[in-house]
């Protein structure tokens, strides 16, 4: 059990070890480890190769030639000559003009509605229009406004005219009666 | 490459740059171009990508020189954290794989006129492990792995390029170092041994 949990810290800070990363003392208590136990030695050996390998192959890895590499340089210099605020502002504008555009379809989108239904007329909404009292004509207008300021007046009125005037022209100033429905 | 030029330090370079003389750009280029695009295609693993990569992080490390502030960082460091940044953004942009014609028909790397068929083989072969080996790590560990193997940066500038601490940045080589120990070892041990060997 101890073994195992030494190999366990060994094998933890191997990397390290390789690295030359460890203080003096940790270094001493692995490289004593590495030489005792086979299952350190063989991590060692293994964790070594890998590092070897690594500083070997990677440095290779895309390697370039040199017709590649004028290759770039002249894209380079080609960029740097540019004008740099053209690029630069192209697209901003173009993307503000774009936002823009969105933003106000998305309002009227949001907003023709609300127009449209303050402005609907739904014909049970409209309030039913008491109708107007019709009066006759009369010679004496003055008579029909008091009539229709007291209805006292108008009966008094009423009985007067029967007394004096023919009946066809006395029922004259009378408003005329609802009818049934309306 | 370009026009050669007798300037030899890097401060030179962006000195006379920054005065307009289109030779430290060049010279700039020739410095740090076979480096910059090792280091992109490690990480983007595709020949045009890197490419893309790279002419981008120049055009925009020289467009900008006038912001470098030596006191900060070294050219190399601000070149390659430039250059890990455009990176990253194409990996996050293909989030899968692209293979590469050319890796598959194996017009990657030319090798040299003495090797043995047998040998150049076998160094295809493993170099194609790695490279298998490196797609099956995450962007950050390869990043970790690249930077201090393929690139042979310190841990302090690693850190300084991926805006890590510095123990963080020793912590991922570890764990990308055991991660490609047991990616490789079951097929890249007797090749290691014949490799030895060669």
């Amino acid at each position: 059990m101890l073994r195992y949990l030494r190999f366990r810290y060994v094998k933890a800070r191997m990397t390290a070890y390789i690295n030359g990363e460890l203080p003096q003392v940790t270094r001493r208590f692995i490289a004593r480890q590495i030489d005792e136990d086979e299952r350190c030695y063989n991590e060692y050996i293994l964790q070594r190769r890998t590092k070897n390998e690594l500083e070997r192959i990677l440095p290779t890895l895309g390697r370039s030639n040199e017709a590649q590499l004028n290759n770039i340089w002249s894209n380079i210099q080609a960029e740097m000559n540019k004008p740099s605020e053209m690029r630069m502002t192209a697209p901003k504008h173009s993307f503000q003009l774009g936002y823009g555009l969105v933003v106000v379809a998305m309002t009227l989108a949001l907003l023709l509605p609300l127009t449209f239904e303050a402005q609907s007329v739904n014909a049970q909404d409209v309030p039913t229009q008491q109708p107007m009292p019709q009066y006759a004509l009369t010679s004496e207008p003055d008579v029909v406004k008091q009539a229709t300021i007291n209805p006292t007046f108008v009966a008094i009125a009423e009985v007067m005219a029967q007394q004096t005037i023919e009946p066809q022209t006395a029922s004259i100033s009378t408003p005329v009666p609802d009818t049934p429905g309306t | 490459m370009t026009e050669q030029s007798n300037i030899a330090e890097p401060l030179e370079m962006i000195d006379r740059a920054l005065a307009g003389d289109q030779r430290g750009y060049a010279a700039l280029y020739d410095h740090f171009a076979a480096g910059i695009y090792r280091l992109c295609y490690s990480l983007v693993l595709n020949k045009q990508d890197a490419e893309d990569v790279m002419q981008e992080s120049f055009v925009y490390a020289f467009k900008n020189l006038h912001r470098f502030d030596p006191n900060k960082a070294s050219f190399k460091t601000w070149l390659y954290t430039i250059a890990v940044s455009r990176c990253r953004n194409t990996y996050r942009r293909k989030r899968f794989h692209l293979v590469d014609l050319s890796q598959v028909l194996q017009l990657q790397l030319p090798s040299p006129k003495s090797e043995t068929p047998e040998a150049a083989m076998a160094r295809r072969e493993s170099v194609d492990a790695v490279q298998e080996a490196l797609t099956k790590l995450t962007p950050i560990l390869r990043e970790a792995i690249v930077l201090r193997y393929g690139s042979g940066l310190t841990y302090r500038e690693m850190a300084e390029v991926t805006g890590i601490p510095q123990k963080t940045a020793e912590s991922r080589v570890r764990l990308a170092h055991q991660k490609l120990k047991d990616v490789l070892s079951p097929v890249g041990h007797g090749l290691l041994e014949e490799l030895l060997r060669i």
